[in-house]
C-alpha cells in the first residue's frame, strides 16, 4: 500500500493478473481507506485542541498544548511563571487515586525531587489539581525537540559506535538514579529521550513507583498505554508481577532491550507468533535472539553484553548499569570485556548439559580466558589431552569462577559494601565452599542480633532512656518495641502512616511518634499503652521531646509549619512557618532544649532557638540537601549528612567545619553520637560506619544489612549501637571498635612463636623478650602470663592430651609445664643452643626439638632426660613434624634439604631437596602423603612424599616463608611470611584462594584449631590475631569487658552467623511470652497486657 | 448497585489466563455486569452532560475489580481484552434497548448509559457496527479483535499489539485493513 497512484496501478496489474475480483475488491478497499479519514478512532485519540486544560492553571502552570495522551492522563507543555520556563506537566486522571494513595504519590515525588543529574530530566514539583480527590500532576523539565533514542539513532543514521557512545551516556544516568536508591522500573525508548544537542535525558524515572500500584492505587502504571510500551522492556522477574522484589537489575535488563533495539531496530523476542497474553511467558521462557541473526556484523563482543544484560537470572546479569557501562567503554576502546568470562562459563554449563563428552574443545578454549585457570592450561599442555574427561575440567573451571567471587566479595567487604558481599557468597556453590568463605560470610554480618519483624523500610528509631526498649518505626505503618537485651519483641503500634521519628520523654513514660502519610504525631504512654488523647499534634514528619521533656516540637518544617508545645500544658510555645526552602525532616534538639535544628534544600543546616524564634546560626557547605542533623552530647557539635554523600562536623558556637566524613559513593543517613561524644556513628549505604569524632579516622565498617541503613542510635550506656534499614531490620551491634582480625593476644616485644591445645581451647603465644601467655580463645582471657625464659621463645608445642606445654628458647632452656601459672614441671638445658621447634610425639610420653646447631634431640618428658640425638641439617633445624605413628620424623632446616627420619634408628628414609635457601617451615598433609615447604625464596611449594615429585610451586611472599599449616581436612594451606601477608592455598589446585591483611609487621608463626574454624597468627607487630569463620564475642587485646548476655553467648556456638537471629516465635504471640521461656523477667506493667498483646497488634 | 467482591473478578481472571475456559467464560459476563453498574456510578457522579470516556471505564473497572496485589501482568492484558469485549456489548445491548424505548418500552435505567454510549455514536451507528464486525470477524477474526479493542476498548495501536502478542506493524496493518472494510460496509456501501 506505499505505493504510489501510478506504481499502485501497476503494482495491481501486475499482482491481480487474471483475478479481476480480488482487483476489485482491493481497489474499493483502497478507495474506502482513502475517505475513512478519523473513521472509528477511539474517542479519547481524537482530542487535541479540544482539551480542556489548554490555558488552564494548574498549580503555578499555565497549559500550553498536549505534548502526549495515554490512559491515565496527558503530558502537557506548560509555561511556569517564577522561574520562568516551560514545563513538562504530567496530569493524571483525576477521580481514578484514593486519598492515600495521593499522599503516597506525594512523599515519592519528593524523592524524585532530589534526583538530580544532567541525564535525567528534574522533577520539579508533584501537587494535586483541584481538592482532595484532584488530579495529581507532576511538573517535569521540558525538553525542547526531544526524540526518542531509537527515533534519534536512525533519523540521524548513527554509526554503531555513536549510538554506542548515547546508551553508554544513558546508563550512566541510570546508574545515578540508582545510586540515590530509585529504581526507573519503566526504561523504554519513548522514556530515554535525545535533546537537541544529542544529550540523552531520562524521563519518568521512578514516575512508575510514585504512582505504583502495590497499594492498590490508580496509577501510570495500570495505564494500559504504559503496560503495553512496557510489556516489551520488562523483565522476567517484572513478568512475575512481584512488585516488592524488584531491584535495580531490572533495569539492567530493560536497557539490554533498549540497547539490542537501539543497535539491530528490532526486539530480542518474536512476539509475533505468540498467542495472545504469551508476552510475559515468552520473555519468562524463550531465549532472546542473537543480535548477530538480525545483523551479522553485531557478533562477537557486543552481542555478549546484550546477552549478559539480557540474562532471564538476575544474578546472571551485570549486577549494575555502571557494569554493562564499563564493558561497552571496554568495547569502544578495544579492551577484553568483563562480560566474556561469566558468559562462556555459562555457555559451557549449558552445552555440557546437552553433550558431556562433545565438550572438551569448547572447554579448551574457555581455560584460555579465564584469569584464574591459566596454571591449569599449562596443566594440559603437558599432560595426554585425551585422557582429562570433560567433566574433570569443567569441574576444574568452577573453581575459577570460584575463587574469582570470593576475590570480589572480599574487595566489596573491603569498601564496605554488604550487600555486594552477601550476593557474591550466594554466588559460591556449597561444594567448593573453603574456610576462605566462611570466613567473609562471618564478615557479612557482625552484628549481635537481628530483629525481624517489620514488613517494610524503617526509617524511625530510637532507645528508651534507661536502654531497655529499641523502638523502631517502619514505613509498614508500625511503631514496634523490642527487648534491647534480647531482641525480642515486646509491642506493636499502629500508625496511619510512616513512622519516621519516635521519641522517648526522659522518664521513658511517654514515647511520640510521627511520620509522613498520617499528618500527626501521637504520643502514648509506653506501660499502658494508651495514647494520649491532648497530645494529637499536627506532623508532616518529625517530633521530638526536648531533652528536658518541658518541650514537645512536632511538625517537620518543609511546608508544614514546626511548632513547639509546652509538654506539660499543651500551650503553643513557637510556631516556625513553613518554607519551600526547607525539607520535611526528623527534629533534633539540641542537648540544653535551646535549639532545634533544621536542614535547608540548598545544603545548609540552620539552627533554629525556641526562646526567640530567630535563626542563631546557620552551617553552610554541604553542595545537595542536608538529610539528618545530631548534636553531640555536650551541645558543642553539630553532625549532619547529606545527599553530597558527606558528614560533616561542626563546630556550633564558632560555625567552623571540623570534618569531612565519608567515603566517595555512599549514601549517608542517620547519624548518632556515643554517649561520651567521642564516636560518630551514621548509616552509610547498607554499612553502619563509625569515626572518632576528634581526628576523623574511621573505624572497620559494620556489615549485615542487606540494604540502606536508614537510621542509627547508641544505646545509653554506649556498649551497643542499634541500627534500622531498608531491609526491614533492626540490628544490634557491639560498641566497641571492631577489631577484624580480632587482637587476641598484645605483647611488649615481637611474637615469636603460638600453639594451640589439643582441644582448641587455649593459645599459647611466646615473645622475644621470652615471656609466654596462655589465653583462652572463648573469651579471649589471659589464664597464664609467665617469662620463663631469658630470651625469645622460639619452640613451643601442646601435647596431644591434655594441655601439657613445651617451651624453648634461645636461652638454651626447654620447660615443659601441666600449667603454666605452676612451676615447670621438667626443665632441660643444652648449652650454647637455641631451641628452635619442639613437637610431641603422638603418645605424649617423648618431645623432640630442633636446634640451632642443626641437631634433633629427643627427651623423655616425664623426667625430661634426654633419650636420643642427631645431627639433621648443616644450619639451623627450623622445623619438626612427628607422622601419627610416632615413628617417622620431619624436618627442614637452613640447607635446602627437607629429611624423613625413621625415629627408631635415626635413619634418614627420604630427603627432599627443594631447591630454596634457609627452608623456614616444612608439614605433613593431614593423611601424610605430601609435604608443604617455605623459606627463604617466599615459594610455598607441596611435595609428593612418596615419589619425591614437587606438585607445585607458587610465589607466596615477598619475603620468608615463617609459618606453613595445613587445615585438619587438608584442603587448605595457611601460610605466613614477612611480608605482613597471610595466604590460603587450595592443596588440590595449587591456587591461592585468600590473601588476608591485618599484621603491620611479618608474620612469624601461625597456629591452626583442630576444628579448622579458626587460625592464630604472630607476628614482629607485637600481636596475636584471630582469623575466625565465627563471631567474635570481645574485643581488644587480652582484654575483656565484658562476657555477653548468655542469651547470645548461647547463639554464638551456632557454627553459621546467620543464625544468630533474634528467635522467631509463632507469629501470632507478640515475643512477650517468648521471653518468659527464656527466663528473662519482663515489666511487671507490661506482663500485664500480655493477654491482650496476643494478637500482636493494638488496634 | 453493589460492587461484586474483587476477589471473584481476579480469581476468575487468574485462571482464565491461566487457560481455565470455564473460567474465561464466567468472566465476561462478571465483567460485563460490572462495568455497567460502573458506568452507571460514574455517570451519577459526573455532570449530566458528561460524555464518558470508555478508556477511564475500562481503567476504573481494573482499579477496582482486580486484585492488583495478585494479578500478574498477563491478567492485566487479560482483563483489558475481556473488558473491550465486555463494553461492546454493553454499548450494543444499550442501543437495542434504546430502540425498544423509541418504540415505547422506555426504561430509567437507560439514562446512565446514555452518556457512555455518546461517546461513541459521534462516528457510528453501533448496531450496524456490532453487525459489520461480525461479517468481518468471519472472514477474519483477529481483525475483528483489533476493531474490538482499539474502538471498544480506546486502546492504542501498541496496547493492541500487546494484547493480541503481535507486532505493532502487523495490528496497523490490520486495523488499517478492518477499518476501510467497516467503512465500506457502514458509510461507503456502493449502490
Amino acid at each position: 500500500m506505499r505505493h504510489e497512484l501510478a506504481d499502485r496501478r501497476a503494482y495491481l496489474d501486475e499482482a491481480c493478473r487474471d483475478q479481476p475480483e480480488l482487483r476489485a475488491e482491493v481497489e474499493s478497499l483502497l478507495e474506502a481507506d482513502r475517505r475513512a479519514g478519523g473513521f472509528l478512532e477511539p474517542p479519547v485519540s481524537a482530542e487535541g485542541e479540544a482539551d480542556p486544560l489548554i490555558g488552564a492553571t494548574i498549580g503555578r502552570y499555565v497549559i500550553q498544548r498536549v505534548l502526549a495522551v495515554g490512559g491515565m492522563g496527558a503530558v502537557y507543555e506548560a509555561l511556569q511563571e517564577e522561574p520562568r520556563r516551560m514545563v513538562a506537566l504530567k496530569v493524571i486522571r483525576p477521580g481514578l487515586a484514593s486519598r492515600s494513595a495521593l499522599q503516597r504519590f506525594k512523599h515519592e515525588s519528593e524523592i524524585l525531587g532530589r534526583l538530580r543529574h544532567p541525564g535525567i530530566a528534574q522533577v520539579y514539583e508533584a501537587g494535586t489539581h483541584g481538592g482532595a480527590h484532584g488530579a495529581p500532576y507532576f511538573a517535569m523539565e521540558f525538553i525542547p525537540g526531544a526524540e526518542p533514542i531509537t527515533r534519534y539513532a536512525e533519523q540521524r543514521r548513527l554509526s554503531t559506535r555513536q549510538r554506542l557512545d548515547l546508551f553508554r551516556k544513558v546508563c550512566e544516568a541510570v546508574e545515578a538514579g540508582h545510586q540515590r536508591g530509585v529504581i526507573h522500573r519503566d526504561l523504554k525508548p519513548a522514556n530515554i529521550l535525545v535533546d537537541e544537542q544529542g544529550r540523552p535525558k531520562l524521563i519518568d524515572f521512578g514516575v512508575a513507583r510514585a504512582t505504583d500500584a502495590d497499594l492498590t492505587i490508580a496509577t501510570l502504571q495500570t495505564d494500559v498505554g504504559q503496560l503495553v510500551g512496557t510489556l516489551r522492556y520488562m523483565s522476567p522477574e517484572q513478568c512475575d508481577g512481584d512488585a516488592i522484589d524488584l531491584d535495580t537489575r531490572s533495569d539492567v535488563y530493560a536497557l539490554g532491550v533498549v540497547l539490542f533495539e537501539l543497535l539491530t531496530g528490532e526486539l530480542p523476542y518474536n512476539f509475533s507468533t505468540a498467542s495472545p497474553f504469551d508476552v510475559p511467558r515468552v520473555i519468562r521462557e524463550q531465549e532472546p535472539r542473537r543480535m548477530s541473526a538480525v545483523n551479522r556484523a553485531l557478533r562477537g563482543d557486543l552481542e555478549t553484553i546484550v546477552l549478559k544484560a539480557l540474562e532471564k537470572d538476575r544474578w546472571q546479569r551485570y549486577q549494575s548499569a555502571s557494569e554493562l557501562m564499563r564493558d561497552i567503554e571496554r568495547y569502544l576502546r578495544h579492551e577484553p570485556i568483563e562480560a566474556k568470562r561469566g558468559r562462556r562459563w555459562y555457555v559451557l554449563c549449558k552445552t555440557l548439559r546437552r553433550h558431556r563428552t562433545a565438550v572438551a574443545v569448547v572447554a579448551s578454549f574457555v581455560v584460555l580466558i579465564t584469569s584464574a585457570a591459566v596454571g591449569l592450561a599449562v596443566l594440559y599442555r603437558d599432560s595426554d589431552v585425551q585422557r582429562v574427561t570433560a567433566e574433570r575440567r569443567a569441574e576444574e573451571l568452577r573453581q575459577a569462577v570460584y575463587l574469582n567471587d570470593i576475590t570480589l566479595a572480599q574487595r566489596a567487604y573491603e569498601v564496605g559494601s554488604g550487600a555486594e558481599l552477601l550476593r557474591r557468597l550466594a554466588n559460591c556453590p556449597a561444594d567448593l565452599r573453603g574456610w576462605e568463605w566462611h570466613y567473609l560470610n562471618r564478615l557479612a554480618d557482625v552484628s549481635l542480633m537481628a530483629m525481624r519483624r517489620h514488613g517494610a523500610a524503617i526509617d524511625g528509631l530510637a532507645v528508651s532512656p534507661d536502654g531497655r526498649l529499641i523502638a523502631s518505626g517502619s514505613r509498614d505503618y508500625t511503631l514496634r518495641l523490642w527487648d534491647s537485651a534480647n531482641g525480642l519483641p515486646m509491642r506493636v503500634f499502629c500508625s496511619d502512616g510512616y513512622v519516621e521519628q519516635i521519641s522517648f520523654t526522659p522518664d521513658g513514660r511517654l514515647l511520640a511518634y510521627a511520620g509522613r502519610e498520617s499528618n500527626v504525631a501521637r504520643v502514648v504512654e509506653v506501660a499502658t499503652r494508651e495514647e494520649l488523647a491532648g497530645y494529637t499534634l499536627p506532623s508532616n514528619c518529625g517530633v521530638a521531646f526536648s531533652p528536658d521533656g518541658q518541650l514537645i516540637a512536632a511538625g517537620g518544617f518543609g511546608h508544614e509549619p514546626l511548632r513547639v508545645w509546652d509538654a506539660g500544658t499543651g500551650d503553643l510555645v513557637r510556631e516556625w512557618a513553613g518554607t519551600r526552602r526547607s525539607r520535611p525532616m526528623p527534629i533534633a534538639w539540641s542537648p540544653d532544649s535551646r535549639l532545634i535544628a533544621t536542614a535547608w534544600n540548598d545544603g545548609t543546616v540552620v539552627l533554629l532557638e525556641v526562646d526567640s524564634g530567630d535563626v542563631v546560626r546557620s552551617f553552610a557547605g554541604h553542595t545537595a540537601d542536608a538529610r539528618r542533623v545530631a548534636f553531640s552530647p555536650d551541645g558543642l557539635i553539630l553532625a549532619s549528612s547529606s545527599f553530597d554523600n558527606k558528614l560533616r562536623l561542626w563546630q556550633i558556637d564558632t560555625g567552623e567545619l571540623l570534618q569531612v566524613l565519608g567515603q566517595e559513593g555512599d549514601l549517608l543517613n542517620g547519624i548518632a553520637f556515643s554517649p561520651d561524644g567521642a564516636r560518630v556513628a551514621a548509616g552509610c549505604d547498607s554499612a553502619v560506619r563509625v569515626w572518632d569524632v576528634e581526628t576523623g579516622v574511621p573505624e572497620n565498617v559494620r556489615l549485615g544489612h542487606g540494604a540502606f541503613v536508614g537510621a542509627v542510635a547508641f544505646t545509653p550506656d554506649g556498649r551497643r549501637i542499634v541500627s534500622a534499614g531498608q531491609d526491614g531490620t533492626v540490628r544490634v551491634w557491639d560498641a566497641r571498635p571492631l577489631a577484624e582480625p580480632a587482637v587476641l593476644a598484645a605483647a611488649a616485644h615481637e611474637c615469636t612463636a603460638v600453639a594451640v591445645s589439643a582441644d582448641g581451647g587455649v593459645v599459647a603465644v611466646g615473645d622475644k623478650s621470652g615471656r609466654v601467655q596462655v589465653i583462652e580463645v572463648a573469651t579471649g582471657e589471659p589464664l597464664a602470663d609467665v617469662r620463663p625464659h631469658e630470651r625469645g621463645v622460639w619452640a613451643l608445642a601442646y601435647s596431644h592430651a591434655g594441655r601439657r606445654l613445651v617451651t624453648g628458647g634461645s636461652d638454651g632452656m626447654m620447660c615443659i609445664w601441666d600449667d603454666l601459672r605452676d612451676a615447670a614441671a621438667v626443665t632441660a638445658r643444652v648449652e650454647r643452643t637455641t631451641f628452635r621447634c619442639a613437637v610431641w610425639t603422638p603418645e605424649d610420653d617423648r618431645v623432640i626439638t630442633g636446634h640451632s646447631d642443626g641437631v634433633v634431640r629427643v627427651w623423655e618428658a616425664c623426667s625430661g632426660e634426654l633419650v636420643q640425638e642427631f645431627r639433621a641439617c648443616r644450619g639451623e633445624v627450623r622445623s619438626v613434624c612427628v607422622t601419627a605413628d610416632g615413628q617417622r620424623l620431619l624436618t627442614a632446616g637452613n640447607d635446602e634439604k627437607v629429611c624423613v627420619w625413621d625415629l627408631r634408628d635415626g635413619r634418614c628414609v627420604t630427603e627432599l631437596v627443594t631447591g630454596t635457601d634457609e627452608l623456614q617451615v616444612a608439614a605433613f598433609s593431614p593423611d601424610e602423603a605430601m609435604v608443604a615447604t617455605g623459606g627463604k625464596d617466599g615459594r610455598v611449594c607441596l611435595w609428593e612424599l612418596r615419589s619425591g615429585e614437587l606438585r607445585w610451586a607458587l610465589p607466596g611472599h615477598a619475603g620468608f616463608v615463617m609459618g606453613l599449616a595445613f587445615m585438619p581436612d587438608g584442603r587448605r594451606l595457611v601460610t605466613c611470611g614477612y611480608h605482613q601477608l597471610v595466604r590460603l592455598w587450595d592443596v588440590e589446585k595449587g591456587e591461592s584462594t585468600l590473601t588476608l591483611r591485618g599484621h603491620a609487621a611479618g608474620v612469624r608463626g601461625l597456629a591452626i584449631a583442630p576444628d579448622g574454624s579458626w587460625f592464630l597468627t604472630v607476628s614482629l607487630d607485637k600481636t596475636a590475631r584471630l582469623w575466625t569463620t565465627r563471631p567474635v564475642r570481645w574485643s581488644g587485646a587480652a582484654g575483656v569487658e565484658d562476657l555477653f548476655d548468655p542469651f547470645v553467648q548461647s547463639l554464638a556456638g551456632v557454627d553459621d552467623g546467620h543464625n544468630r537471629e533474634a528467635p522467631e516465635d509463632d507469629g501470632d504471640l507478640e515475643g512477650a511470652v517468648a521471653g518468659q521461656d527464656l527466663g528473662r523477667p519482663l515489666d511487671a506493667a507490661m506482663l500485664d497486657e500480655q493477654g491482650e498483646a496476643e494478637d500482636g497488634v493494638d488496634d | 448497585m453493589s460492587v461484586a467482591e474483587p476477589a471473584d473478578v481476579t480469581s476468575l481472571l487468574i485462571r482464565a489466563s491461566a487457560g481455565d475456559s470455564r473460567a474465561a467464560d464466567e468472566l465476561l459476563p462478571r465483567v460485563y455486569g460490572q462495568l455497567r453498574a460502573l458506568a452507571g456510578e460514574l455517570m451519577l457522579r459526573e455532570r449530566s452532560d458528561h460524555t464518558l470516556e470508555p478508556t477511564a471505564l475500562v481503567h476504573e473497572a481494573y482499579l477496582k475489580l482486580v486484585d492488583q496485589s495478585r494479578a500478574r501482568w498477563e491478567d492485566r492484558a487479560h482483563f483489558f481484552s475481556v473488558a473491550a469485549q465486555a463494553l461492546r456489548r454493553v454499548l450494543v445491548d444499550h442501543a437495542r434497548g434504546r430502540m425498544r424505548a423509541k418504540r415505547g418500552g422506555g426504561r430509567a435505567r437507560l439514562q446512565v448509559d446514555e452518556g457512555l454510549i455518546a461517546a461513541y455514536e459521534q462516528s457510528v451507528d453501533l448496531l450496524a457496527l456490532h453487525e459489520a464486525l461480525g461479517r468481518l470477524a468471519d472472514e477474519d477474526e483477529q481483525r475483528a479483535r483489533v476493531v474490538e479493542l482499539r474502538f471498544f476498548g480506546g486502546l492504542t495501536i501498541e496496547e493492541v499489539a500487546a494484547v493480541l502478542g503481535v507486532s505493532v506493524r502487523t495490528v496497523e496493518r490490520q486495523w488499517r485493513y478492518a477499518r476501510a472494510w467497516l467503512y465500506r460496509e457502514l458509510v461507503d456501501t456502493p449502490l
